[in-house]
């Protein structure tokens, strides 16, 4: 006698053997996982309304004009014409230029330290970690103020420099200019680098870097070819977590920088005070945002292709 | 003879020890500045006293912003906390595709820059023709630290054990209720930490607060415009103040999330 039936769960699945385990399962993770997404409705739908509501709201008004103090919503181009304009379109790219600056200046003088914090201290890691993430607690206005009293002409470095006698005249450029808002906006910014950094560094197996000296590769090579592929995800965050600060910096610049170091966030703020210059300052937000968007966009890219 | 090795090894602790200079010399000269008995800041101080300190209390108005800082600051982290920790629970509840994408979105308010999300909700508050106040200001406050009470709580959410948590269902208890008397506790450290973290920001935010200001308005703001017409040691003496207390507030922050983590 041949085999008259094939065992049914061949032919039907979901037939009277019962529902398939996967679809079971599936039910069963799906009961419980009910009260999951209402958590966080809430926490998303304030977002929403408070967040991105208000940025599409900048947007919107950046396409508008001002009249008598009031801000009429008809469409025109008329903001980013003037955004074009030499007179901001030159403060837009000094602060691209400072920002990209205080980035990278931050990351070559901030590898150093998560590096030696990550590989090469055990016991007083805690301590310096501590050091290093205190000031994130404390004002930065506080923090920027303070530079004015070190590079002003009456400061710190110019006494110092005074009195060992290398200069005779207080040396000007130290303040309100692009090089203290460099400097300023690095000091801010540093523990930002310094975090993800160790985290990436820190988390690196040391039997890598025993392999590859077993196989001969001397120090600098080891960091050229392993440590930095490796790191490059914190690299990448390290550099946008200070990048993106400082290119919205806006009280720091208006402390320390002058005039020669006026940066767009101080531009965008006088048109959201008293000129009610709103779409203008919309418009200038826009492009400021468009600017992050880009070199984010852009660093993500280098992150993905030099990634070990 | 000193190896390459160890050549390289104290040239980093130099570089390290001039970096952790650098990161503490402006609050040092924040602090000799306070003590500065003229009242024109340079260098070098000749005379010290405490004078400026005595002034401070005796200021009326910074004692009124110090107030309402503390009030916007206490309001900001009762409702960052109070939206951020189910946000962050009911995120990473989620598989990992799903999870990746919320909190990244969550991410987003941290990663801006303070200026557009002040003036961002400035844009809203006057086309909808709302009057500018405290509440406003903390409004912006808790959009500014929501992530960060995301990021720390979700942290620990995602380090806990959920045994426990299934165990609660298993045992019939519901789903918010498994929340409210099995999440949280075990939370607690994290919540702690997330609250001390996003009052310290609130209270040391000068921009948010200065786009929202109505008539009162908070220490930083009265701060940025006394610094506006130069610098003085009472102001410095006031800088003082507040790095010291942030400084306690971020040991206390530290020591109980040690003590709590390690029960």
């Amino acid at each position: 006698m041949t085999e008259l039936s094939t065992p049914k769960s061949d032919i039907c699945p979901d037939g009277a053997a019962g529902q398939s385990h996967f679809f079971r399962r599936f039910k069963a993770q799906s009961q419980a996982e009910r009260g999951r997404s209402i958590l966080a409705l809430p926490g998303l739908l304030f977002l929403t309304v408070f967040f991105v509501v208000p940025l599409i709201g900048i947007i919107v008004v950046s396409f508008g004009e001002t009249k008598d103090f009031e801000i009429l919503y008809n469409f025109n181009v008329k903001n980013y014409q003037k955004v074009l304009e030499p007179l901001y379109f030159d403060v837009i790219v000094r602060t691209l230029k400072i920002a990209i600056l205080v980035a990278t200046v931050s990351l070559l003088i901030g590898f150093p330290v998560a590096y030696y914090l990550a590989r090469k201290v055990k016991r007083w890691r805690m301590l310096l970690l501590i050091l290093i993430i205190a000031p994130l607690w404390t004002s930065y206005l506080v923090r920027t103020f303070a530079w004015v009293q070190i590079l002003g002409a009456n400061g710190l470095i110019n006494y110092i420099l005074n009195s060992l006698g290398i200069v005779d005249e207080p040396v000007q450029w130290l303040l309100y200019s692009e090089f203290a808002v460099i400097i300023a906006l690095v000091h801010i910014n540093m523990p930002f680098m310094i975090l993800p950094l160790y985290a990436v560094l820190e988390r690196i197996d040391v039997r890598i870097f025993e392999a590859a000296y077993d196989l001969g590769a001397s120090p600098s090579r080891v960091i050229r070819t392993i440590t930095i592929p490796l790191a490059m995800p914190g690299i990448i965050i390290g550099w946008l977590f200070v990048f993106i600060p400082s290119i919205g910096a806006f009280v720091t610049p208006e402390l320390v920088g002058g005039t020669e170091g006026l940066m767009i966030g101080s531009v965008i703020a006088q048109q959201f005070g008293t000129t009610f210059q709103y779409p203008f300052g919309s418009a200038l937000s826009v492009t400021l945002i468009i600017l992050i968007l880009a070199v984010t966009g852009v660093m993500m890219k280098l992150m993905s292709r030099r990634s070990a | 003879m000193i190896s390459k090795g160890e050549m390289s090894r104290r040239a980093l602790i130099v570089w390290v020890s001039l970096i952790i200079i650098f990161l503490y010399a402006p609050v040092a000269v924040v602090a000799l500045g306070s003590l500065n008995k003229t009242e024109v800041i340079r260098f070098p101080i000749t005379e010290y006293s405490l004078s400026w300190y005595v002034d401070l209390f005796n200021n009326r108005q910074i004692g009124d912003s110090v107030i309402i800082s503390l009030i916007v600051g206490t309001l900001t982290s009762v409702i960052s906390t109070i939206i951020g920790v189910p946000l962050a629970v009911g995120i990473n509840k989620h598989g990992s595709k799903t999870r990746q994408a919320l909190s990244a979105i969550c991410a987003i308010p941290m990663m801006t820059p303070t200026l557009l999300l002040g003036i961002a909700l400035l844009n809203l508050f006057v086309a909808l023709s709302y009057p500018l106040s405290l509440s406003v200001i903390v409004l912006g406050h808790v959009v500014m630290t929501i992530p960060f009470v995301v990021l720390v709580v979700g942290a620990r959410y995602v380090n806990m054990d959920r045994s426990v948590e299934e165990a609660s269902w298993d045992l019939g208890a519901g789903k918010f209720q498994t929340f409210v008397r099995v999440v949280i506790p075990s939370l607690r450290p994290a919540i702690f930490s997330a609250f001390l973290i996003t009052f310290t920001l609130s209270f040391d935010e000068p921009v948010i607060s200065f786009f929202l200001s109505g008539t009162e308005t908070t220490l930083p703001v009265l701060l940025w415009s006394m610094l506006r017409f130069g610098i003085s040691p009472e102001i410095n003496a006031l800088a003082t103040i507040t790095l010291i207390v942030s400084l306690f507030i971020a040991i206390v922050a530290q020591i109980a999330t040690n003590k709590q983590a390690n029960r």
